[in-house]
């Protein structure tokens, strides 16, 4: 961490966090960037993917072949760009002193990163024109294909040749420009890259975007996965980390679940160091941004320890990794190998009584475990054969007040999902309380917990 | 810079004013070290009850010696020490560490509620459990009290400014001096140790209003008669002269006017002195606008539509009510509107710049802003010597009310600044509608036929006030009376805060003054 932290903020990263963020990160090096020694290999653009007969079919039953007709039909990414366009982009630009949107390179990096300069343009070969600005040249794909899968100057044609591409091993693929998004890190990685924000590449979505009316940022790798309509079909055995689980205990959207707070977190960690003092948009945002109310819930779960008046940091990416890292050896489970049936009863165990001892009751703390838990939740219930009765029980009991937490935690009937947990008052608190002490008790009652 | 060509002549008079009056100011109205604080008893023994000798003496006509009762029995300032003894007090101190006994930790609590100040002795604990005794606003009385030398009458033929600088009594008839010293704790002052940190906030401290002296003071249980209530006493002329008292003035609202300038200083100097001196990653949020940061977040946001002054979003800006008043002493100040303009452009500059040095970057630039405030510190003394120098008459009240009226039309205002307007509106509105006489009646039925209509005025104005819902939106009552809980007026209060809508009191106030109006 470059600038030091402020004494009054709780840091505290353990040791061992870092080690398996830095092992995560050292996984993902020459997955996707480009090395150094050779310039960066150049986008061709997504017209080179559409073909009918390639990727761009009307299939309806399975997305193989129809890769790019479900991208541009469903898929929000294909609209990044025409998103600058819009009247509520024409007008976060206006209050952040931009001329548009739609030439602003901060706003570009995401939301159409391929192309941001005549320059760039002249250097690559798009099958699609880009749309020259005042400003220069952009990509108007937005996210597109290759922004995920790699520019593929080098690979466009040996994957055209389906056999031999099979036949080559994904270390050459990836020496030409590909990259390996079945690796759950590396996918990770891609979408937080934007989700979340990359300091080395200077993408942030700031205090300052924010208060100018850009949503905030608050990634979760396995509800997105789960929300964006997928182009490919979701095989477990897909993902290398997944495919060397040995007891048949396919713990999928856990390990994505996994994966993506370890990815987050090491984002988030370098974006909270760049900057000193620390950007506003790390912290907790309802811990200012609440109306000041009397009687206010919040003295009333007052932690003892917590210094009063002092904002919570990191309690979107950083709540879930200290609980991981003691229920389950990360670096292992990254490196080695999917994580095993004990692993996730073991997690699910651990996440149980944090739910029911969430000491920093906020809204952005309760949402995290919520999420955690439903993505264990799932996968047991999708295992239930390989569960002991009692866990059954309790999976089942889990799902159940989920499912009634989930709607205490949702905004307030508003069509936009932007505004904020305005009722997230004592009384919601109190009740998703309840539910979590009702998972608590549904999983102390196990044979498993028992055991130990 | 002390701009603007004035006239010779008015230069020369603004010079006079200005050096009796910057002396007769205490800067932080603070006794000299040699006064001692006397304690409450020492007060009580006159001011409690008038005796005979008193009334044959005559006192009775220039100090109605009942001061000392009424604070005890009515006044909250009384109740200030107590406040700490209560549940909200002691679970503050419990969240801050802080035991009442212990001398140093306590001192951040009792530099305000029971006048305790920085560097000073500690009150004795009988004194201290007395809360915000006389002493604290009229000045430590070890010299002036003890001996009796203020019973004399040819006390009041002195100077306010040597019964201050050579015997430690504070002028508090001063608008500028009284808003200082309320100020004080009211917005808070670090030299005093009076501040109340974010952190005490965050503890359960409720929230302070904005400060309008005139309006505060006129809620408050009154100890006190206007000079123009008194009848005649002994020295009347020369006491009249020495505290360059004016018939025709409106002394209400001159203290609408040079208290609006005192607010914007008082916070400047908080936040200058945060800035320079705070020690951590950025200045005490307190020094900020709460509800730049305490609001929900919506999509459908009026902050969003009302854009941030041309600064960056995102970067909390001090509180805005404090400014919100300062053009009528600049107004005032000025010959006529296109001096007004004048200065009141620099002003808004000088004001700009102090809040781009605070959007420089998040919490503000910590080698700018001392050098902004400073520069609008100098400015702000400039238009208050200004401003006193010139009799306030029914004129000048109209002539401020229309400009609230209409500087009300041209901005959004939040809700602390539109409480603000509405307090120093409902104060100018009832002096535009009363004509003083050139020279003060002394007779008795005179004198009551002024206040009659002054309470006349009154009662139109609140009336006005009432219907127009501008009273119960922005909840213009205070909690003054001794029976008003101050955290049991908070959830109401923080309600109208957060359903407060600035279209609405844009279009009310407008009108509100319309119906007020003296044709």
């Amino acid at each position: 961490m470059k600038p030091a932290p402020p004494s009054r903020i709780a840091f505290g990263v353990p040791c061992p966090w870092l080690i398996a963020a830095a092992s995560i990160a050292f996984a993902c090096a020459g997955t996707g960037e480009a090395d150094e020694t050779r310039p960066p290999f150049r986008y061709v653009g997504s017209a080179t993917c559409s073909a009918g007969g390639c990727h761009g079919g009307a299939g309806s039953k399975e997305p193989r072949g129809s890769e790019f007709s479900i991208w541009t039909q469903q898929d929000v990414h294909a609209r990044a760009f025409s998103r600058l366009l819009d009247e509520p982009s024409k007008r976060i630009a206006q209050r952040l002193g931009f001329d548009a949107a739609h030439e602003a390179e901060r706003c570009l990096k995401c939301h159409s990163p391929q192309i941001s300069s005549r320059e760039m343009a002249a250097r690559h070969r798009l099958a699609t024109r880009p749309m020259t600005t005042r400003k220069g040249m952009v990509c108007t794909e937005g996210v597109n294909c290759e922004q995920c899968h790699g520019p593929a100057e080098e690979w466009l044609e040996p994957h055209k040749e389906t056999t031999r591409w099979k036949s080559t091993s994904m270390a050459d693929r990836e020496s030409l420009g590909f990259r390996d998004t079945r690796s759950l890190v590396t996918r990770a990685k891609l979408c937080a890259d934007c989700h979340v924000g990359s300091a080395e590449s200077g993408r942030a979505v700031d205090h300052d975007l924010i208060a100018a009316g850009h949503p905030r940022l608050r990634f979760e790798f396995n509800s997105y996965l789960a929300n964006m309509p997928a182009h490919w079909t979701p095989r477990a055995d897909w993902h290398p980390e997944l495919s060397r689980g040995s007891d048949g205990f396919v713990a999928r959207e856990t390990s994505t679940w996994a994966v993506g707070q370890l990815v987050a977190a090491a984002h988030g960690e370098k974006l909270i160091a760049s900057r000193s003092p620390i950007d506003f948009a790390h912290f907790d945002c309802h811990a200012c941004h609440h109306e000041l109310r009397a009687p206010s819930w919040r003295l009333e779960f007052r932690l003892p320890s917590a210094r009063s008046g002092t904002p919570t940091l990191g309690s979107w990416y950083a709540s879930q990794r200290s609980l991981l890292e003691s229920v389950i050896d990360v670096r292992r489970t990254m490196e080695v190998g999917a994580l095993s049936r004990a692993d996730v009863l073991l997690l699910m165990n651990g996440l149980a009584v944090e739910g029911a001892q969430l000491s920093a009751r906020t809204w952005e703390a309760t949402s995290q475990v919520y999420l955690a838990m439903d993505a264990v939740t799932r996968d047991l219930r999708r295992n239930q054969e390989q569960l002991d009765p009692t866990s059954r029980v309790a999976a089942s009991e889990t799902a159940d007040a989920l499912e009634s937490i989930r709607k205490r935690l949702e905004f307030p009937g508003s069509p936009v999902p932007l505004d904020s947990p305005q009722d997230f008052d004592v009384n919601r608190v109190k009740e998703i309380h309840e539910q979590f002490e009702r998972i608590r008790q549904a999983w102390s009652a196990t044979t498993a917990a028992k055991g130990r | 810079m002390r701009g603007g060509p004035h006239a010779p002549a008015a230069w020369i008079a603004i010079c006079i004013a200005a050096l009796c009056v910057v002396s007769a100011w205490p800067p932080q109205a603070r006794a000299a070290p040699p006064f001692e604080r006397l304690g409450v008893e020492s007060c009580q023994g006159c001011h409690q009850q008038p005796s005979e000798l008193y009334s044959e003496k005559r006192t009775t006509e220039f100090v109605s010696l009942t001061e000392s009762a009424v604070w005890s029995r009515d006044d909250k300032h009384a109740q200030a020490y107590r406040l700490l003894e209560t549940d909200l007090g002691q679970r503050i101190c419990k969240a801050l560490q802080i035991d009442l006994q212990d001398g140093t930790s306590s001192q951040q609590c009792l530099s305000c509620h029971a006048d305790w100040r920085k560097e000073a002795p500690k009150p004795k604990p009988f004194d201290l459990k007395q809360g915000v005794t006389c002493e604290a606003c009229h000045g430590v009385a070890s010299n002036w009290a003890n001996p009796t030398l203020h019973q004399q009458a040819e006390w009041r033929v002195l100077k306010p400014a040597d019964k201050f600088t050579k015997h430690g009594m504070i002028d508090i008839r001063d608008p500028v001096t009284r808003a200082r010293v309320c100020n004080s704790c009211h917005i808070g002052d670090r030299e005093q140790g009076k501040f109340i940190t974010h952190e005490m906030y965050a503890a359960g401290h409720p929230p302070l209003p904005p400060i309008e002296p005139e309006t505060f003071a006129d809620q408050m249980p009154r100890h006190w008669r206007s000079l123009i209530e008194k009848p005649d006493f002994e020295h009347r002329a020369v006491y009249e002269q020495v505290n360059g008292f004016r018939a025709s003035d409106h002394v209400r609202s001159r203290g609408v006017m040079l208290g609006g300038v005192e607010a914007l200083r008082s916070s400047m100097r908080l936040l200058a002195e945060e800035v320079a001196t705070g020690k951590g990653p950025w200045p005490d949020f307190a020094v900020f606008d709460c509800t730049a940061c305490h609001h929900e977040l919506t999509s459908k946001s009026w902050r969003l539509e009302r854009g941030y002054g041309g600064h960056p979003p995102g970067r909390p800006p001090m509180p805005a009510w404090s400014a919100v008043l300062v053009p009528l002493a600049i107004r005032h100040a000025a010959g006529d509107d296109a001096e007004f303009t004048k200065s009141h452009a620099e002003f808004r500059a000088k004001l700009k710049a102090v809040h781009a040095a605070i959007a420089r970057r998040p919490f503000g630039d910590a080698q700018l802003i001392p050098e902004a405030a400073n520069e609008l510190l100098t400015l702000l003394d400039t238009v208050e010597q200004a401003a006193l120098a010139k009799p306030v008459d029914t004129d000048a009240a109209r002539r401020s009310l229309a400009m609230l009226a209409n500087a009300a039309t041209e901005n959004h205002y939040d809700f602390d600044s539109s409480r603000q307007l509405a307090w120093a509106a409902r104060v100018l509105a009832i002096d535009a509608g009363l004509v003083l006489p050139e020279k003060l009646p002394l007779t008795q039925p005179a004198i009551e036929q002024l206040i009659s209509a002054a309470k006349d005025r009154r009662r139109i104005v609140d009336e006005v006030f009432a219907a127009s819902k501008i009273d119960e939106a922005l909840r213009l009552r205070l909690p003054a009376r001794r029976c008003d809980s101050i955290p049991g007026t908070l959830p109401a209060l923080l309600r109208a805060q957060s359903e407060f809508d600035p279209k609405w009191f844009r279009l009310t106030l407008r009108d509100t003054w319309l119906k007020v109006t003296v044709k």
